[in-house]
Order: C-alpha cells, then sequence, then structure tokens
C-alpha cells in the first residue's frame, strides 16, 4: 500500500510509524511544512489516566516517550489568595518538540520518508498514493480541499488563549485564577521539563480589549502577562513567547472523515478544548484505529476507512461535548467567586459529567472527606454524611436530606389548581381536595393552567383538549392559543387572580403544610405574563402571597431561568427558593434531555441570584445528587431513579 | 422484550407473495411483530398497503410502522386507513409516526418541508384524540423525544449500536417525565439483518441510504450478518430496556426469516 501523510505531527508521524511496523512493505511518505526542529508551543499534556494503548501499538515509542514524560498526580488550583491540592489525578508533559523528535527517530528506523520544509499549496501532488492521508492539524489544507465532502462544522469559543512557556517547572499542573484590573486572567500549567513549563492564558474578549492587548505587540503582550502572574510565578521568574498570539479556540467537527482516497485525522478532523487536555491523545487514538483498520484489511480501503470512523466518532463525540461544557465552565468562572475554596476545587474537579463524587472519592478521598464536612456545617467534624444526606434548613423547617423523591427528603405534589378554571384536566387537584398535612415534608405547589387548561388526564397525552362540550372556559395574559391544535383563551384581568392564589395559599397553611409553591412556569397562567414580559402582575402575585404566607416558612417558585432580572425581582419580593424548570413554555419550544439537562439552568439562577434552588432533569443516581450538590449547582435535587 | 421481524417491502426482489409468505411464516415462527419503514423515492410497498396484506394471512402478530411519514399523508386519509386497518386486524395496529429523514419525499408530494414538525404535531393531536386510534409511537431525534410523551404511547429508535439506542431511551424517558405522563414510555428499537448474504445485503443498505453520503457505508458495516452478532444485538438491547426490537431484512428470501428465527431462538 502506498500512503501519502501530509503533516509530520503527532498524528502523521505515529500513523506513518504503525502502517510501516505492520507491513513492512507499505510505502509510507510524510510531507512537511516546516523544519524538523520547529515547533510552536511548548509541552504537551496527557490529562487521560491510561496511555495502554499506546503501549500495545507501539512498544519502543511508547518506552522512549514516557521515559520523558515529567508526571505528577496532585494538581493545585490557587484562587483568591489560597492554594486547594487536590491529588490522585494523574497528568504527564512532554515537550512538543521532544516529543516529535522520538517520533521522528522512531518513523526513521523503520524506513518512513519524511519530508521536511516542503510547502504544499495544494494536494495535486500527493494523490499518487492508494491512501493520502490529512493529518494537517486544525487549519488542514486537506479538509479545506474537500469541504464539500467533509462538510465540517466550524466554530470558534468566545475567549482568547494564548501559549505561553515559563522557565521553571510548575511542582504540578497548576490552575490560577488571577483577578486583575482588566478582569481575569485564568493560566493553566503544567511541567514539562525539569526547568520548563507550559502556561495557557485564558481571558475574555472585554479583558483582551481592557488590558490593551489588542493592540500590543507580542513581546508587549507577554510583559504585561507575566506582570500579572509575577508573584505565582515567584520573583526572577519569567515567562517566554514562541509565537504566543491571543486567539479564539475553532471548534472543528465533521460528520465524515473520509472521502474516496483521503482521509483526516486528529485537529484536521476534530477538535477538543484544550481545557480537558486530550488533543494529543485523541489524535495519537485516531492513528492507532486508523492503522489498525487498514492492516486488517489491506484490499478493502472503503471498509477500512469505514470502520475506523466508526470506532473513533463515538469518542471523539463523547470527549467533544465533554471539552465545550469545560470550556463553558472556564468562560463563566467568575460565576463562583464567592465560594470557599474547597468548594471552588470541586465545581472545577467536577466541571464536566465525566467526573463524579464517587470519581473524586476515589482519586483522593481526603479532599471528598473535608468536601462532605464542609458541607455539612462542622467544623469540627471528621466525618459526614455525604451531600445528598445533609439536612436543609428553609426558614423554620429543616428537611432531612437533599433529595426530592416521594417518601424521601422533599415531595412536591402536582400542580394544584386555585380554582376550577386553573386546572389542567378533570384530574387535577384543587386546594379543597387536600389532605390535611402529615409528618412528611410536603410542598405543595400551586398554580393556574391558563392556556394549557381543560385537556385530557395526562395517561392519555399531554396538550390533547377535552372535548367541547367537557371544557371550561379558559384565560391567559392574551388571546393565544397555547398551541395550534388547543383553544384559545380570552385575556384574563390580572387583579381578579390574585384573590385566589392568595386564599388558597392561606388554606395550605390551614391544613398544616408548611411549604409552598407558585408554579410560574411550562406556559401556564403566570408564566403567559413573563412570557410577554410583564412582570407587574406575576410580582404582585408573590408579594400578596408572602404577605399571607408566614414569614418564618419557605416559600419557593417553579420558574424558567431564562430571565434573571425577573428572577431578582422575585427574590427581593421574598422568593426562598427556586425549582428551575425550563421548556414546554411554548408548545414548540425545544428541551435538549441529555444527562442531568436542568442542572446548568438550576447553577446559573442559583449562583448568579443567590437564591436556593432545586435541580431537575434526567438526575438519576445518587451519585450525581452528590457531585451536584457539593459543586454548588443546586440545593436539592429531584430524583428520577431509571 | 420481544422481537418482531420486518416485512420486505423495499429490498430487492420484494413482490406481494413473498411479502404474503413471509408474514404468515413470521407469525407462525412466533415474531411478536411485523414492521414497515416508509419511504417515497424508492422501488418500496407503500406501509398502510403492506401491513393490509400481512393482516390478512396473520392472526397474532401486532402491525407496527417504524415509522410512516405522518405529514406526507392527509390527517384525514391517515386516520381513516389507521382505524380501518387497527379494526380488521382485530386491535393490532400500532402506528409509528415521523417527519422521516429526506426532503425529497416532501418535494415529491409537494408538501412544505419547513412546517413538517407543527404538521406532524397537529397530526398526532388529532389522531390522539380519537378514541378509534391505534397505540401510536413517534419516531426521530431532537422535538421528537416531547413530541412522543406528549403524543404518544412511546419512542421508536432509528437504529444503530445500544449505546445509541440506549442515549436515546434515557432521552425518550426523561422527557415522559418532563411531559408529566404517568408510567415509562414504551420504547422500540430496529436493526438490519442479512444471514447468509452479507454482500446483497451490504449493496441494498448502501443503495437505500446513499441519500446519507457517507453514513450509508457505516449502516451498511453495522448489518448483522451473523446468528453471533444477531444475539449480541438483541442481548445489547434487552439490557439497555428496550421493549421491543424489530429486525428488518436486507436481502429477499424465506429462508433469511428461518435463518432469523435460529439466531433469535433461546
Amino acid at each position: 500500500m502506498k500512503v501519502n501523510i501530509l503533516g509530520a505531527g503527532p498524528a502523521g508521524l505515529y500513523l506513518a510509524i504503525l502502517l510501516k511496523k505492520g507491513d513492512r512493505r507499505n510505502q509510507v511518505r510524510v510531507v512537511e511544512r516546516n523544519a524538523p526542529d520547529a515547533t510552536f508551543g511548548f509541552g504537551v499534556v496527557f490529562s487521560e489516566g491510561s496511555l495502554d494503548e499506546l503501549e500495545r501499538a507501539d512498544n519502543e515509542s511508547y518506552v522512549a516517550i514516557t521515559q520523558s514524560f515529567a508526571s505528577w498526580n496532585p494538581l493545585d488550583i490557587r484562587y483568591r489568595g489560597t492554594t486547594t491540592r487536590v491529588r490522585g489525578n494523574v497528568f504527564s508533559g512532554i515537550a512538543r518538540k521532544e516529543l516529535l523528535r522520538l517520533l521522528q527517530e522512531r518513523a526513521d528506523r523503520l524506513g518512513v520518508e519524511v519530508e521536511f520544509q516542503r510547502d504544499v499549496s495544494t494536494l495535486d501532488r500527493l494523490l499518487d498514493a492508494d491512501l493520502v492521508v490529512g493529518a494537517d492539524g486544525a487549519n488542514s489544507l486537506t479538509r479545506r480541499t474537500y469541504a464539500s465532502q467533509f462538510a465540517p462544522q466550524l466554530g470558534v469559543h468566545p475567549a482568547k488563549y494564548a501559549w505561553f512557556g515559563a522557565d521553571f517547572a510548575f511542582p504540578v499542573f497548576t490552575y490560577i485564577f488571577k483577578e486583575t484590573r482588566w478582569g481575569l486572567f485564568q493560566a493553566h500549567c503544567y511541567p514539562y521539563e525539569r526547568d520548563r513549563s507550559t502556561m495557557v492564558v485564558l481571558i475574555s474578549e472585554d479583558t483582551w480589549r481592557a488590558a490593551g492587548l489588542d493592540e500590543m505587540t507580542e513581546q508587549e503582550s507577554l510583559e504585561l502577562t507575566q506582570e500579572v502572574f509575577q508573584d505565582e510565578l515567584g520573583a526572577g521568574r519569567r515567562m517566554l513567547g514562541n509565537r504566543s498570539l491571543w486567539i479564539n479556540f475553532p471548534w472543528i467537527s465533521c460528520p465524515s472523515w473520509h472521502t474516496g482516497p483521503v482521509v483526516i485525522l486528529g485537529d484536521a478532523a476534530h477538535t477538543a478544548h484544550f481545557s480537558i487536555g486530550s488533543g494529543t491523545k485523541l489524535a495519537l487514538e485516531d492513528a492507532i484505529a486508523l492503522a489498525r483498520a487498514l492492516l486488517r484489511r489491506p484490499d478493502e480501503r472503503e471498509a477500512a476507512l469505514t470502520e475506523f470512523e466508526m470506532e473513533r466518532q463515538p469518542v471523539v463525540e463523547r470527549l467533544q461535548e465533554a471539552s465545550r461544557v469545560s470550556a463553558d465552565y472556564f468562560a463563566s468562572v467568575q460565576r463562583y467567586f464567592s465560594f470557599e475554596p474547597l468548594q471552588f476545587a470541586y465545581q472545577l474537579m467536577t466541571r464536566t459529567p465525566r467526573i463524579t463524587h464517587n470519581n473524586l472519592a476515589a482519586r483522593d478521598p481526603d479532599f471528598v472527606r473535608r468536601c462532605e464536612t464542609w458541607f455539612a456545617g462542622g467544623d469540627g467534624l471528621l466525618v459526614a454524611a455525604p451531600p445528598a444526606f445533609t439536612p436543609l434548613k428553609l426558614g423554620d423547617v429543616t428537611l432531612p436530606n437533599r433529595i426530592v423523591l416521594t417518601g424521601a427528603g422533599l415531595t412536591i405534589t402536582p400542580l394544584v389548581a386555585v380554582a376550577p378554571e386553573g386546572r389542567i384536566d378533570p384530574e387535577t387537584p384543587l386546594v379543597g381536595d387536600l389532605p390535611p398535612a402529615t409528618g412528611a415534608e410536603v410542598m405543595v405547589s400551586l398554580g393556574h393552567a391558563g392556556a394549557r387548561g381543560a385537556m385530557r388526564p395526562r395517561r392519555v397525552g399531554v396538550d390533547l383538549p377535552l372535548p367541547e362540550p367537557e371544557r371550561w372556559p379558559l384565560v391567559s395574559a392574551s388571546a393565544r392559543a397555547y398551541a395550534p391544535w388547543t383553544p384559545v383563551p380570552s385575556a384574563a384581568d390580572p387583579d381578579a387572580l390574585i384573590e385566589p392564589f392568595v386564599a388558597a395559599a392561606k388554606r395550605v397553611r390551614e391544613l398544616g403544610y408548611r411549604l409552598l409553591e407558585l408554579d410560574f412556569s411550562r406556559g401556564y397562567l403566570v408564566d403567559s405574563f413573563l412570557l410577554e414580559g410583564r412582570l407587574d402582575f406575576p410580582l404582585e402575585l408573590v408579594k400578596a402571597v408572602r404577605a399571607a404566607w408566614p414569614e418564618e416558612l419557605p416559600l419557593g417558585l417553579a420558574c424558567a431561568s431564562d430571565s434573571l432580572d425577573a428572577l431578582r425581582a422575585f427574590k427581593e419580593a421574598g422568593v426562598d427558593l427556586v425549582r428551575v424548570l425550563n421548556g414546554q413554555r411554548r408548545w414548540d419550544e425545544r428541551t435538549d434531555y441529555g444527562r442531568m439537562y436542568g442542572v446548568a439552568a438550576s447553577d446559573r439562577v442559583r449562583n448568579e441570584i443567590g437564591l436556593r434552588t432545586i435541580a431537575f432533569g434526567q438526575i438519576t443516581t445518587i451519585d450525581e445528587v452528590n457531585t451536584i450538590l457539593a459543586a454548588g449547582r443546586a440545593d436539592l435535587c429531584i430524583l428520577d431513579p431509571p | 422484550m420481544k422481537v418482531g421481524v420486518g416485512l420486505p417491502t423495499s429490498t430487492p426482489g420484494h413482490d406481494e407473495g413473498l411479502l404474503k409468505a413471509w408474514a404468515q411464516r413470521a407469525d407462525e415462527l412466533g415474531f411478536s411483530s411485523l414492521g414497515v419503514v416508509d419511504r417515497v423515492g424508492y422501488d418500496c410497498v407503500e406501509p398502510l398497503s403492506a401491513l393490509t396484506l400481512a393482516a390478512g394471512v396473520t392472526q397474532r402478530a401486532r402491525l407496527v410502522t417504524t415509522i410512516l411519514i405522518g405529514p406526507l399523508r392527509p390527517t384525514e386519509e391517515l386516520a381513516a386507513q389507521a382505524t380501518a386497518l387497527h379494526r380488521t386486524s382485530g386491535g393490532r395496529l400500532v402506528l409509528g409516526l415521523g417527519i422521516g429523514a429526506r426532503h425529497d419525499d416532501y418535494q415529491a408530494k409537494g408538501v412544505d418541508p419547513s412546517r413538517r414538525g407543527r404538521v406532524l404535531a397537529e397530526q398526532l393531536a388529532a389522531l390522539r384524540i380519537d378514541a378509534s386510534s391505534p397505540p401510536m409511537l413517534v419516531g426521530g431525534g431532537g422535538p421528537a423525544f416531547l413530541r412522543a410523551a406528549r403524543f404518544a404511547d412511546g419512542y421508536v429508535h432509528g437504529g444503530g449500536p445500544p449505546r445509541a439506542f440506549a442515549t436515546a431511551a434515557a432521552r425518550a424517558r426523561a422527557a415522559w417525565c418532563d411531559a408529566g405522563r404517568p408510567g415509562r414510555p414504551q420504547l422500540w428499537g430496529q436493526g438490519y439483518f442479512a444471514l447468509g448474504d452479507a454482500a446483497r445485503g451490504a449493496d441494498y443498505l448502501r443503495d437505500y441510504y446513499a441519500f446519507t453520503g457517507a453514513f450509508a457505508g457505516k449502516i451498511a458495516a453495522a448489518n448483522l450478518t451473523s446468528p453471533q452478532a444477531v444475539k449480541a444485538f438483541v442481548r445489547g438491547y434487552e439490557d439497555e430496556g428496550c421493549d421491543e426490537l424489530v429486525l428488518f431484512p436486507t436481502v429477499s428470501g424465506l429462508d433469511q426469516l428461518e435463518r432469523l428465527a435460529e439466531a433469535v431462538a433461546p
């Protein structure tokens, strides 16, 4: 097989090595624009624990690479003048130049032809082969040449970042969060040689402009950045530049990675944000999968390339998704700057759903023990129950644990209508149907279905209108139907709607309940006002109910996270707790029902507004509940066991 | 988990004789359901006609569309056909609806594809409030999960490895819970097989899915071509909580059905 590879980065060289090693008859040629020793960036990091695949694929290069590794297990989080150390995270760093040198040597010994300093502006001269490989990075000529076949989806992350070095080895992987007069500077630092570290620095576009970095030369930008981090670097230590330009991270994904004899891999096919440190590992694993498929099916190129894609695409997609979450976390990290250092560190560690409470406890049991005792509020405690089983005090009410589920810490009733015309369907309970409260903590959710009323019972479906004779008249903020197939309501008189809520709240109290929620979600009556930007009535309603509901008892809301201004106003008016419910506000609103899908919205409300929140949305395990609570993303979780 | 089988309505060389014989034999062999797919621009028997033929020669198996492209059909006509088939088959129809994957199907029928989500929603609402309608499923991704929870009895996944089914099933359950439906949605899966003639099966899949570009090769590569592969696939779906899995032929011929029955036998 004759193979031409464009790009002598880790992916291209490693593929060449594996193809030549697997079958000496393969003619493998690698073409590279730069000189052998020209490299940009400093060290690369492998943050994923296991490199077993590399060991199996080519033991010789594995040994050479891992012998050059700087490896460490703790990481430090430097935030607000404190340093929090978390152990058990295996990272390895290596100079990019050294990694390439080792791969070049190995390729050379195996008889791979590598041509450096060949300026390739078209693929024409590479096409005389059985296979043409684009290992040519994020700006791939190969991908751009066959753009209509690869159909890449391209985007950029809004934050700015630049690669720098430092003239000493940070003792361990270190995250630095540094507030400056221009805004937040973050650095992700890792050692890769005895006296060298990589520092990836992240800032927002606003900070970039405020600091004047948009108009500085490379040298000026280096000096300013070094000044920002001088305390963390230590006196006399310097940052280093090497084409250290401020850029936006490019998102690249392609539905297909091959067309005819041309295949792309690594950054050319897909990027994963550097903050999860997996780009190089992904590229090397791509090369392993591609080489394996080609060696297994030397005479069936199309089948081999399909097999390669089928193996790698699901893995890459999961990592890309995690890296998007990670990138968004670092972009909005200031939301958590009121957190205690311990919780801040916990939040950082669990920023993507790949790391949960249990994973963290396996890595650093002592760190998790300290988080748990801190969460339980006991400075003198040595151990405490996990966050899910920590009581929560809301006014005069103390819930025994943080799990919302019938029979657990808290039960929330389905919508209880404040008036017969506010029922969702004929089976919706009215306040008069409520039994007197018993011991268990039950939160009564009062609402009015508005335009989503007079429907068939939910065992049949949702938003299915009752037959005409059985319907009752509907009211909503204005005379607009909820969905094209549902009846048109009449415009409500807001003043007339407050009294039924107040009367219902009083009745709920008389029945002995101590927890009350008003349902402002889902396009129901009150939400129909919020959807029209009419805050007056909902706010009056909150004030009136708050005045009628005992001060020492908590008042909750079920509400979407869309309008933080409205939520801020509700908090001022005395709301204590929000069950964050997005979706279904309009009939055709889309919800992405992925794992823990509602937690980001709960996090936003809790940490932007400072309200206690209940998270909802495919939370299926106690481990997930613990993670959400300890990371400060919610105060209670609705558990939906699978 | 129950296992059903697809009818050969679009595999090369299909005809009415084979269709009837296949349906009858599948019913005897104990397959729980007979499935059909829907495509306009392909040599393929109209799905409800195929199920009507099958209903006439079977007693027991349920008759399921996985899926029928609802917006391509006027709602009244679809409702009348479905209700009639459900009644004449003794209540055996399960009507799976979706928007389909192809714009050219819409062009062929002169239906505006940009409104298909809304048209399907209105259609599902109309079918659902008619008491004589059959049980219903919704297929698709994205908005389909809430659509299934709002209007149907369950969700039917479009195909893929058990892991892909599991991800979709979790979303279907989450949407069900989000919509406030009691209980759990029915979860259906589908797969392709060719037992004994892998090359022809792959050719058919590449041709049938040519409109998906490079994806066609992946679908063809995932075809179940050995009894072991069928068994592993069935077990995988069962483990992920699938209620009923329908396996579709990619090669015409009754021997395929016999081999499948053997492969899935306990």
